[in-house]
């Protein structure tokens, strides 16, 4: 460890430093944790700090007993799966056909695509009027409501885009030469070479998508609400179990609140090492320019 | 890539042919995207229109009387929006600010950390907060910040303070929403910062080293100037964004006691337009705020190509 002599006073001063930064990053978590597994006594006595006090998961089984996010959770299970496979199906088609220009490579009237999706990136038509073309074509409570309005994402487009420029054009130009067409080019050569790329795009699609909470607050019924539109609404009225007489209610529904809050939290938790190994790249492909 | 499809050499004329069919091909494949992107962001492009008249969901666009400029008068005149805009403005600079010299900061320290467990583990702890949803941040920081049992009013007692509502204070609500900010972004957004260290050329260090400069110089020196391209590129790119101050955000801390320090252009628009029905004077806001949007991010990407040559596309 000791390999460079010179292990200065500000090398020790700077590691402490991160070290600190790296702890108060993830405190926050650790508490919210800790009443979650903590025991009722504890929680309304105020003795739970960073470590759970009388380890139990009653939060937890209370929270799961809750049909409503159990619902929830599978609506958002479901809209993320398919946000992604269709997402990044016709994201990538897009990127493919944009990637080879204009001219006789590619297709006629190319620059006025460029336009019409750089305007779309730049402009929209805001919040309100969204909604109630959303509403009109009767996506109102359907999963496509959270799904179509947010498919394309132009960036995504030009990070696959320029992904697929970087490829050698060998490739492509023997397959075709082989007889191949652009579908088959696009399925069998570019998208196996492009794996890190749609990694990437994939696994912030699965981030945004189990994040977001408002489409599924304006679009859906609170009984098919995703999980974090559930989770939003659990938040601003914990849901406090006025049946149950005893003085230490108020903070069985703070451990249960910090339950619900970690089970919403748990799928980005567990998808994270792999999100760790691929974002470093993903920047790296995004800065690929011509 | 297991494509054994023997062509015998296809002659030009036949050739020409082929690619006809193949540019079929590429339209098909643009059509989803292309279709998508006409529904959901041109279609409701036309209903800006609203913005010009007082809109009656039972008439729809094509029926609803005409008002002209009335909506925008309303929104200048009107004592709430001021307020409003300039919360989003002294939201979104201080943020700014703030964002740029903790990511910053954070990429020269991190940078110099030599031990390579440390430094990996201390980057995968400082970018988690970045993944993880306002919802779910919102949630841990009303009770770390709750008077009665937050963690941070138990601190605070214990050192003979009074417990301060901190979520409930138009004092302390925006330095709680600059706060978490920088804490949710300054790892995160240090890899930009990170990406550019690593194009240094280490002979300057070397060089430096043999005149004795500390490390100090050294950054001071050669590591900062180095940076100032990517600076400048991020501080233009962000002025479009001067007019979103994070809604998520925001809506997930904010209560009606911090309206008036904490109540920016989107949280204004969501409450006002889309909850209380007023969807003109909404739609007009909206309008209002895209525009001086677009006019930004058109001048910040021109400021960025020509100070350091940065194209997007």
């Amino acid at each position: 460890m000791r390999r460079t002599a010179q292990f200065s006073t500000f090398q020790l001063i700077n590691n402490i430093i991160m070290v600190m930064l790296a702890v108060i990053c993830i405190l926050p978590f650790l508490h919210v944790l800790s009443v979650s597994l903590s025991s009722s006594a504890a929680v309304s006595a105020n003795k739970v700090t960073f470590w759970p006090i009388g380890l139990n998961l009653n939060s937890y089984s209370r929270a799961l007993e809750d049909t409503q996010l159990l619902r929830s959770l599978w609506i958002s299970v479901e809209r993320t799966l398919l946000s992604v496979t269709l997402g990044l199906t016709v994201t990538s088609m897009a990127a493919y056909v944009l990637s080879k220009g204009g001219g006789q490579k590619g297709i006629a009237g190319y620059k006025w695509f460029v336009g019409f999706f750089i305007v779309a990136m730049l402009f929209n038509g805001g919040m309100i009027p969204t909604y109630l073309v959303v509403t009109k074509m009767g996506l109102y409570n359907t999963i496509w409501a959270l799904i179509l309005p947010t498919m394309i994402n132009v960036f995504n487009i030009i990070l696959i885009m320029n992904f697929f420029k970087a490829l050698p054009q060998e490739l492509e130009e023997a397959a075709f030469i082989d007889g191949a067409g652009h579908w088959k080019v696009y399925l069998r050569v570019m998208l196996p070479l492009s794996l890190p790329v749609m990694a990437t795009v994939g696994l912030f699609t699965v981030v945004g998508e189990w994040n977001e909470w408002l489409a599924g607050q304006i679009y859906m019924k609170p009984e098919n609400a995703p999980m974090s539109t559930f989770l939003k609404a659990a938040i601003s009225m914990p849901n406090i179990d006025i049946k149950n007489a005893e003085a230490a209610a108020k903070f069985n529904a703070l451990s249960l609140n910090s339950a619900q809050i970690f089970i919403g939290a748990l799928p980005i938790l567990l998808i994270y090492p792999f999100l760790q190994k691929f974002f470093a790249k993903g920047i790296v492909i995004g800065a690929v320019k011509e | 890539m297991g494509m054994n499809i023997a062509v015998p050499a296809v002659p030009a004329k036949k050739k020409k042919f082929t690619r006809q069919k193949g540019s079929w091909g590429l339209y098909l494949m643009l059509l989803p995207a292309v279709v998508l992107t006409a529904i959901f962001v041109y279609v409701p492009m036309s209903g800006l229109l609203m913005a010009f008249q007082d809109y009656k969901p039972s008439l729809g666009i094509s029926k609803s009387p005409w008002v002209g400029l009335d909506q925008f008068k309303f929104l200048f005149e009107y004592p709430d929006s001021m307020q409003v805009i300039w919360n989003t403005l002294k939201i979104s600079f201080l943020k700014l600010a703030i964002g740029m010299f903790s990511t910053l900061a954070f990429a020269l320290l991190i940078n110099e950390v030599k031990h390579k467990f440390l430094r990996t583990s201390v980057q995968t702890f400082v970018f988690l907060p970045h993944f993880i949803s306002w919802v779910v941040l919102g949630g841990i920081f009303i009770q770390l910040l709750n008077p009665e049992y937050g963690l941070v009013n138990q601190l605070l007692k214990a050192l003979g303070h009074e417990p301060v509502f901190f979520l409930g204070s138009n004092h302390w609500f925006v330095p709680i929403v600059l706060f978490t900010d920088a804490w949710k972004e300054f790892g995160y957004g240090s890899i930009i910062y990170l990406a550019a260290l690593v194009g240094i050329n280490p002979a300057l260090y070397e060089a430096a080293q043999l005149d004795g400069a500390n490390k100090l110089k050294q950054m001071l020196n050669i590591t900062l100037p180095s940076l100032i391209p990517t600076i400048c590129v991020m501080l233009t790119i962000s002025l479009g964004g001067v007019l979103n101050a994070g809604f998520d955000q925001i809506f997930n801390l904010y209560n009606p006691l911090v309206y008036e320090s904490g109540d920016i252009i989107d949280t204004f628009v969501f409450r006002i337009g889309l909850i209380g029905g007023n969807f003109s004077f909404g739609t007009a806001i909206g309008l209002f705020k895209s525009v001086v949007g677009l006019i930004l991010i058109l001048g910040g990407y021109r400021l960025a190509y020509k100070v350091a040559d940065y194209k997007i596309f």
